[in-house]
């Protein structure tokens, strides 16, 4: 017995910093994040921060993807709402609540989904309906850069 | 005395299923606060493993509402992919899991996957997660579950998780099933152990203010009852302080 490869045509990961030319920057635990990416014919970033070349090159360790599987950098901060973005976004503990206890019922998912996807005109709109100072991650707790010397 | 929840005191027994210097695969829910627990107690030690991908010794010092929350990241000894804290398990480093289920039988096998007929199923339920994962390749492993008839059955619909099977001597080795197998399911009335080599579940013992008749009633299968059958050691003040002090808001132990 076996199980067939998953062949996506494109996934869409969100990251904390990628530069113009796809090179994502994650960190944290990477889940299936890595295999999502390299099985997919295309990806598409979506990042907290758009950053320079130099920075995402000073790491090379730390990109997830060839920038060759890398087809769009979106630029949209908060994008793993209610899911957290470590050193970004805590985790939205009262959203993931709401959405358990609303979902208990079909009247209840219903009034959910007009709330927070069908009556939602686009991204901006969404995120005013954040609290978003609520989740915001204030302390740094930075890792010492690594050394690349080659000479 | 003090008080407790049906949660807490599982969360105290699933802990003490934990011991020192065991590498834990910790699912969500009550065993992340058990391993919490174990490691303020008697567990120093040991580490946990989450499928998410990270170690960690010590507990995370804020709550968690998943395992993949920053707290949890935080001091994490390893972060890595999936793949990785699941090849761990593959190549037999991880002592003792943990199994969240809708239904098990008499041999411990877990069904995650549906309700009713596998063919034309009443419920699709979330499926295996790192549930199969668990169950064949850890050392050993323990599921927590509501004591009720409808999830203690005879047979499962369906094998999410393998337990021992159908029961035969040596069910898990002639499968090629790499780890022992099932050895507790902690429920809200009583825990229930399994006979050295596998087999099949029997009441070891019960949780203060539980009788047998009651376990037997709430039982789907002719539940064999030991002969020595004990009272559950109720939850001690530390380990209470221990709970409450990783759950404040008891979300995960006082709030159904």
């Amino acid at each position: 017995m076996h199980v067939s490869a998953v062949r996506p045509d494109v996934a869409i990961v969100h990251v904390q910093r990628a530069d113009e030319h796809g090179r994502a920057h994650a960190w944290g635990p990477l889940g299936i994040t890595e295999e999502a990416g390299l099985a997919s014919e295309r990806v598409i970033i979506s990042c907290e921060q758009v950053v320079d070349a130099s920075v995402t090159l000073s790491d090379p360790n730390r990109i997830l993807f060839p920038e060759t599987k890398v087809v769009a950098v979106v630029h949209e901060p908060g994008g793993a709402h209610p899911s957290p973005v470590q050193g970004f976004f805590k985790r939205d503990h009262p959203f993931h609540r709401d959405y358990a206890e609303r979902s208990r019922s079909v009247e209840g998912f219903d009034a959910w989904l007009q709330e927070w996807v069908l009556g939602v005109s686009d991204r901006g709109d969404y995120m005013r309906r954040v609290d978003v100072e609520a989740i915001r991650i204030k302390q740094a707790r930075l890792s010492v850069p690594a050394d690349f010397g080659d000479d | 005395m003090t008080e407790y929840s049906a949660q807490e005191l599982m969360v105290a027994i699933a802990s003490r299923e934990i011991r020192d210097g065991d590498l834990v695969f910790v699912g969500m829910r009550l065993p992340i606060l058990a391993y919490a627990v174990a490691r303020n107690s008697h567990a120093p030690a040991a580490r946990g493993l989450f499928e998410v991908g990270l170690m960690r010794d010590q507990p995370a010092s804020r709550f968690l509402g998943t395992m993949g929350d920053p707290p949890n990241v935080a001091g994490a000894l390893w972060a890595t992919r999936m793949s990785n804290a699941m090849a761990l398990m593959a190549q037999g480093n991880v002592d003792l899991g943990f199994i969240g289920g809708a239904e098990v039988d008499r041999f411990g096998n877990l069904n995650t996957s549906y309700v009713g007929d596998p063919g034309r199923p009443r419920v699709k339920l979330p499926g295996s997660g790192g549930g199969a994962d668990i169950a064949i390749l850890s050392r050993r492993w323990v599921t927590l579950m509501g004591h009720e008839r409808r999830r203690l059955v005879e047979r499962v619909a369906f094998v999410t998780s393998p337990g021992y099977g159908d029961g035969t001597p040596r069910w898990r080795q002639r499968h090629g099933l790499l780890g022992g197998g099932p050895v507790a399911i902690i429920t809200t009335l009583a825990v229930l152990r399994f006979p050295d080599g596998g087999g099949e579940a029997y009441l070891a013992s019960l949780h203060p203010g539980h009788a047998v008749d009651e376990v037997l009633e709430n039982t789907g299968w002719d539940l064999q009852v030991a002969d020595d059958v004990s009272e559950t050691t109720p939850p001690t003040e530390a380990e209470l302080a221990a709970i409450r002090r990783f759950d404040p808001d008891g979300f995960w132990t006082r709030a159904s």
